[in-house]
């Protein structure tokens, strides 16, 4: 097997996972355990998604610190409920607009910056940030509203796709699109592969009568678009597996055909808020349909945006200017050696990750209706931000999982009190998962480490069982982690830690027992009235410190692609410390 | 081929597990919901758990009365942290667990989408504090609030500053906080109408401890009277500094101001003097419910009712409750419509409700101006502006001015002290 | 005029507070190249410490307020001090050899663990210094209605003192030019047989004591503060100790004023509405400079190293 070979194995394994996460996706609020509430998470989630997307373009691709990402966030919301409020414009529409406010005034904001090393531009954009949410208190132009904000933003509104023109012209918009994408490959290919969406769009909703499935051939005009971004190579393959699924969706269509047709009517009528029918010109009619408050349509669009965001993504990683973002982050100065423009290449960065968190804005102003300068100060920056860095700054998954435990994780563990802290087997676990991580640190000395370890036990179980307060767990935890690292700092002074631990556990046990009544009380009060929300910026905050520490590239890190200079450059995750060796 | 298969496992396990939504209908002898939202962390989490306490007090009494139609009442709790985003998530969770009837949400820039939430999904929603105009400006039918509007406030500041302190040139300053602006702009508005002159006005910075610098620019411009619509943190960092540096403003503020924390910030020396506008304190109110329930409180937590917005929950609950065992009903359409046409003069706990108008708002206003005294003691003043227009409606012209301005939240601590200082 | 001095006086009183946080700052800045995000967060908790130790010292000392004052600011300088040495234990020293971006991070990261302490332990509200400690003093007039206030001049006096104190110390004593000799390069001075890691525990030491201390008279002086003081106050000592130029002491009390007094004079005479955008002046100053002049007032050219 050569390297070649095992390259393709992997990145065909990852588009597995992708695939095996857009079903998960799709299939996501039908699933037994999805409420309405949870759906709301799941869209909130989603948006985060496509923030931490674009935050990455900067900080993950580009290497620059931006701690003031809230601010093209809010740039984008307030773009798009001012629009909204004054002027009427449907929410969809002014995705473009705010997009682009965001993306020009990143460029009017960064340009004199990008100069500034790493904690000076830091500190830059908290500044920006500051000023931007400052703006929008002190009501500025007299547009912003206020500290309360603005309330009132309209929801989305498309036209009914099944009513003349808008099956032809979506059929056309999607057609453009799918030239663009497989402009490379030959004619043929690229005409065959049209043909099978063009036919599975158009026929099957004329031969059966039905206009409602208008809708299934659009979800098939998409699936089409999917297959031929996803793919590198339009080849005659990838054409095989467009016409595979015009086939089915054509079967689907002409075989459910009326059921079908009712069910997606009816379904359409419980979902949306459907309007009374416009005269257009030349003799067109227009159906209006709304959101309603309903996650779940929501839910679709947002995903629609993560799918477009990881396409636009996955193909700017590997365009020229991704390998130049690669390239001034791992070395600036080498970078610009070898005739690379790094202001106007960074700039790019910020534009475009700025415009991007501007399209999330629009989102959010749409589902939420409100924005108020709360919603986009700095502890949303930093949120987002995490969700970057600790997450895998530069790689995708890394995202999605740093999405999970920035926001998702809160909002379920909401009303759940840590009592397992303190109850059942949950203090023996963590006591053993402690021991196991310190007994395997000192593996060279089994016998030693056990009795070390016996200390440390005592002294978490002791107290508990002489008073019969189980809370005095909570205490044992960190009695337990000084224990540990008292041993481990003793033993890297060469001094005998024995005598140090037992002697510190029997006047812990013995200071516990006596004494231990009131603090388990409140031990115990604090336990059950913990409100994780209380503490999200604290274990954050800790999160953030252990992260930095344990594993400074994030969770599941980028995967580096090429280019690294030297030994040196690895240490420093995404900071150059030495001059490249260029061999 | 295996991973298709996997794959395709995965699918099919999905789509098996996806399980059709019960509905459960209310049944007789069934608790009763009632959802409570409010801040119970971050910023104000002392009002959120304030409402909390007033409003599970009331449940347990009702409960112990036989509780609503027979049925005994459930009280559920979300914290919304006083933010959008989680108000509106929160609301979907009180919708999710199927309740009747819905009290909060504590600053408006939260029960604005809560509202939406609770409007599609046809749930009675009440608000004991947020007082931005433009929430009853939506038509939301079943929505209410129990508190009042800020435009009364202003007038009757501006009536107090003009008929009892006989001032001409008056000074604004507010904290930029939607609630602050807005009842700035209304005293503006009403200060012009009367004649007054407006010689200062501007906001200061709420996150700021220093505010030296605007002080002395009033100093400079000497107006008979300064109305400051701002929270006590920073009213009595305002009269502390207004005395280091020897100024000699006479100051009068919101209802925000309205915590015996001013006085603790200022100094009693540096209060003194200083007139407050605002709802009675609970003391003052001349109502038994209101003492009742106060002794009752303060029994039951051995901690006194201090915040008037705790008491407008404990409010809004009985105002639910009413409607329904009137009704015999719980659907929301019955009792909404009970509440705009058939509900007037409940003996409420901060007076009796005149009743809601067709906006969802509380009929009638209470406002009355408080001075400081020697000893540090909010004291009802003697001299009070004649009651006059009061009860006339904002003419239409000045509504839209509300609606331009976004007037006003309740956003802070406003609280009321039972013993003042 | 008069409302010109009354207003400078203003000025150079938050600036005062200003300078001494920013020395924080400056003085990690100088030997690890790092900002210390959780400073004003350290800032804070010497407020937090001082309101809980006064709270209960007043009434055991009553009628002896400065010595109550005097104990709560050693105990609150050691505290805040040990915090900071902690912090630096186990958040920083770890990261020495990461880069430059991960203990920026990690000390924001700290800052949010700190402030999250305070909240919960405030529940989240306004705590109210002591009644009536220092009320006494007298007031000094100058000219015209011009005055400044006794507990001013002590603010004054004590922030210039701390100053004098701190920069006679780096200056003129031994661990003090050991202090300087590391701040340029941790190498050659290990070579010259600095123990390195005894400095910077110390650093860690002076400058969050300074800002503990520094906390302490922000709550004589106003009274009041609750969790979020920390953060703006952090941040606008931070630029003022860029203003001055980062590293250099005297350019961090300078920058202090300096600021102060811009902000001062901005709401002043900036018209109806400057005060509300107060903060948006420090923050817009901050981009300005870094712009401008990067090195800040005091600051030397350095080359940069790569």
């Amino acid at each position: 097997m050569n390297v070649n070979s095992i390259a393709t194995d992997k990145r065909q394994l990852s588009r597995l996972g992708y695939a095996l996460l857009l079903i998960l996706a799709l299939a996501l609020p039908f699933l037994g355990f999805m409420d309405r509430s949870k759906m709301s998470v799941a869209v909130l989630a989603g948006i985060y998604v496509i923030l931490g997307l674009s935050l990455n373009i900067i900080v993950g691709y580009a290497g620059l610190f931006q701690l003031g990402h809230a601010a093209f966030y809010g740039l984008g919301a307030y773009t798009t409920a001012i629009l909204s409020i004054n002027y009427g414009v449907p929410v969809l529409l002014s995705i473009p607009i705010a997009a682009l406010i965001a993306g020009i005034a990143a460029i009017i904001i960064s340009k004199p910056i990008l100069h500034l090393r790493g904690d000076y531009l830091c500190i830059v954009t908290i500044a920006f940030g500051e000023i931007f949410r400052i703006a929008a208190v002190n009501n500025i132009f007299g547009i912003t509203g206020g500290s309360n904000g603005l309330f009132g933003t309209a929801r989305p509104e498309f036209l009914l796709p099944w009513i003349e023109p808008i099956p032809l012209i979506t059929l056309i918009a999607i057609l453009i699109v799918y030239a663009i994408t497989v402009r490379k490959s030959p004619l043929n290919v690229q005409l065959l592969g049209g043909a099978a969406i063009a036919l599975a769009y158009y026929l099957p909703p004329l031969i059966t009568g039905q206009e409602p499935l208008f809708v299934l051939s659009i979800v098939m005009g998409l699936l089409g678009l999917l297959v031929a971004s996803m793919t590198h190579n339009f080849s005659y393959r990838e054409a095989g597996a467009l016409w595979g699924i015009a086939v089915v969706f054509a079967l689907i269509m002409l075989i459910g055909g009326g059921n079908l047709a009712g069910a997606i009517d009816q379904g359409v009528r419980d979902t949306f808020k459907v309007g009374d029918p416009i005269e257009g010109p030349m003799g067109m009619t227009f159906v209006p349909v709304a959101f309603k408050r309903d996650p779940i349509p929501y839910y679709y669009l947002v995903l629609i945006f993560i799918i477009i965001t990881l396409v636009g993504m996955l193909r700017l990683q590997d365009s020229r200017l991704g390998r130049a973002w690669l390239y001034v982050r791992e070395d600036e100065l080498a970078a610009e050696a070898t005739g690379i423009d790094t202001t106007r290449v960074k700039l790019a960065a910020f534009a475009i990750g700025s415009a991007w968190a501007g399209v999330a804005g629009t989102l959010y102003a749409s589902r939420f209706t409100v924005v108020s300068p709360d919603s986009f100060d700095f502890l949303q920056s930093v949120i987002i931000f995490c969700i970057v860095v600790l997450g895998g700054s530069g790689s995708i998954p890394g995202i999605l999982v740093g999405t999970l435990g920035m926001v998702v994780l809160p909002e379920l563990l909401r009303d759940v009190a840590p009592t397992f802290l303190i109850e059942g087997i949950g203090p023996f676990a963590i006591l053993a998962l402690i021991l196991a991580f310190y007994i395997h640190s000192r593996r060279q000395h089994l016998t030693k480490a056990a009795l070390e370890a016996g200390a440390i036990a005592l002294a978490f179980i002791a107290p508990t069982l002489l008073t019969a307060q189980p809370s005095l767990y909570l205490a044992g935890i960190v009695a337990a982690l000084v224990g540990v690292w008292i041993a481990s700092e003793l033993n890297r002074r060469d001094i005998n830690p024995i005598p140090w631990l037992w002697g510190g556990a029997v006047i812990y046990i013995a200071l516990l027992t006596l004494a231990g009544q009131g603090l388990a009380q409140s031990l115990s009060d604090g336990i059950h009235n913990f409100r994780i929300t209380d503490w999200r910026d604290g274990l954050m905050g800790a999160a953030m410190v252990l992260m930095m520490i344990l594993r400074p590239a994030g969770l599941i890190p980028e995967r580096r692609r090429g280019i690294v200079f030297s030994a040196v450059a690895e240490v420093g995750e995404g900071e150059s410390v030495s001059t490249p060796q260029l061999a | 081929m295996n991973r298709r298969v996997l794959a395709i496992t995965v699918l099919v396990v999905m789509l098996v597990s996806m399980s059709v939504p019960m509905s459960v209908g209310a049944q007789e002898g069934e608790p009763i919901l009632i959802g409570l939202q409010g801040p119970m962390t971050g910023d104000y989490a002392y009002e959120g758990q304030g409402f909390q306490k007033a409003v599970q007090l009331m449940v347990d009494l009702t409960n112990e009365q036989g509780g609503i139609l027979g049925r005994p009442v459930e009280l559920i709790v979300e914290d919304d942290a006083g933010d959008p985003t989680q108000a509106a998530l929160v609301a979907e969770r009180l919708v999710d667990a199927g309740v009747v009837a819905v009290i909060g949400a504590y600053n408006s820039t939260a029960t604005e989408p809560a509202s939406e939430v609770y409007h599609e999904a046809g749930i009675l929603h009440i608000t004991p504090s947020s007082t931005a105009t433009r929430l009853t400006e939506k038509g939301f039918e079943q929505f209410f609030r129990v508190c009042f509007l800020d435009d009364r406030q202003g007038l009757f500041a501006v009536r107090f500053m003009d008929e009892v302190l006989g001032a001409e040139r008056i000074g604004i300053l507010h904290d930029n906080s939607t609630y602050a602006a807005g009842l700035a702009e209304w005293t503006r508005y009403y200060a012009e109408e009367a004649g007054l002159e407006v010689v200062f006005y501007d906001a200061i910075n709420p996150e700021d401890q220093d505010f030296t610098p605007i002080l002395t620019n009033i100093g400079e411009v000497n107006p008979d009277a300064v109305y400051f619509t701002g929270y006590h943190a920073q009213g009595g960092l305002l009269l502390r500094q207004t005395a280091d540096l020897g100024l000699d403003i006479q100051w009068i503020m919101g209802n925000a101001c309205n915590n015996p924390e001013l006085i603790e910030i200022a100094g009693v020396d540096a209060a003194a003097g200083t007139f407050i506008t605002t709802e009675p304190l609970p003391q003052d109110l001349d109502y038994p419910e209101a003492r009742e329930f106060v002794e009752l409180f303060e029994e039951t937590y051995g901690e006194p009712l201090t915040s008037i917005w705790w008491l407008m929950a404990a409010e809004a609950f009985n105002v639910i409750r009413y409607a329904i065992e009137e009704t015999g009903s719980t659907d929301t359409e019955v009792l909404a419509d009970f509440l705009h046409n058939e509900f007037h003069d409940f003996p409420g706990l901060t007076g009796p409700i005149i009743g809601f108008d067709e906006k969802g708002d509380r009929l009638g206003t209470i406002h009355v101006a408080y001075i400081i005294d020697e000893d540090g003691n909010f004291v009802l003043y003697p001299e009070q502006p004649a009651a006059g227009e009061e009860e006339e409606a904002a003419p239409a012209e000045e509504e839209e001015a509300g609606e331009a301005e976004e007037a006003a939240t309740e956003e802070e601590s406003t609280a009321e002290e039972e013993e003042g200082g | 005029m008069e409302k010109f001095l009354q207003q400078l006086i203003n000025g150079l009183t938050i600036g005062g507070f200003y300078a001494l946080v920013a020395l924080g700052y400056t003085m990690v800045y100088g030997v690890l190249k790092l900002i210390n995000f959780a400073h004003g967060d350290m800032f804070m908790w010497g407020t937090l410490v001082g309101w809980a130790l006064l709270a209960a010292l007043v009434a055991p000392l009553a009628g002896m307020d400065l010595v109550a004052i005097l104990i709560t600011s050693v105990v609150v300088m050691g505290v805040i001090g040990a915090v900071g040495v902690t912090i630096e234990r186990v958040a920083y020293r770890p990261l020495r050899k990461a880069g430059r971006l991960s203990p920026v991070i990690s000390a924001l990261g700290a800052a949010f663990v700190l402030e999250a302490l305070a909240r919960n332990a405030t529940e989240a509200r306004v705590k109210v210094y002591p009644q009536n400690l220092l009320e006494n003093l007298p007031s000094i007039p100058l000219i015209g209605g011009v005055s400044l206030s006794g507990l001013q001049l002590l603010m004054l006096i004590t922030c210039v003192l701390l100053m004098v104190g701190l920069y006679a110390f780096v200056q003129r004593t031994r661990i003090g030019t050991a202090m300087r000799a590391v701040s340029l390069d941790h190498d050659v001075s290990r070579l010259m047989g600095i123990n390195v890691d005894q400095i910077i525990t110390l650093v860690f030491f002076i400058g969050p004591a300074l800002g503990g201390i520094g906390g302490v008279l922000v709550g004589l002086y106003y009274r009041s503060f609750d969790f979020t003081l920390g953060w703006i106050f952090g941040l606008k000592a931070f630029i003022a100790a860029i203003l001055g130029g980062i590293g250099n002491i005297p350019g961090a009390v300078l920058g202090g004023f300096v600021l102060g007094i811009v902000e001062t004079m901005a709401t002043a005479y900036g018209g109806a509405g400057a005060s509300a955008w107060k903060d948006a002046i420090a923050y817009i100053l901050l981009i300005i400079i870094l712009i401008a002049r990067p090195t800040g007032i005091l600051g030397e050219t350095v080359a940069e190293k790569v």
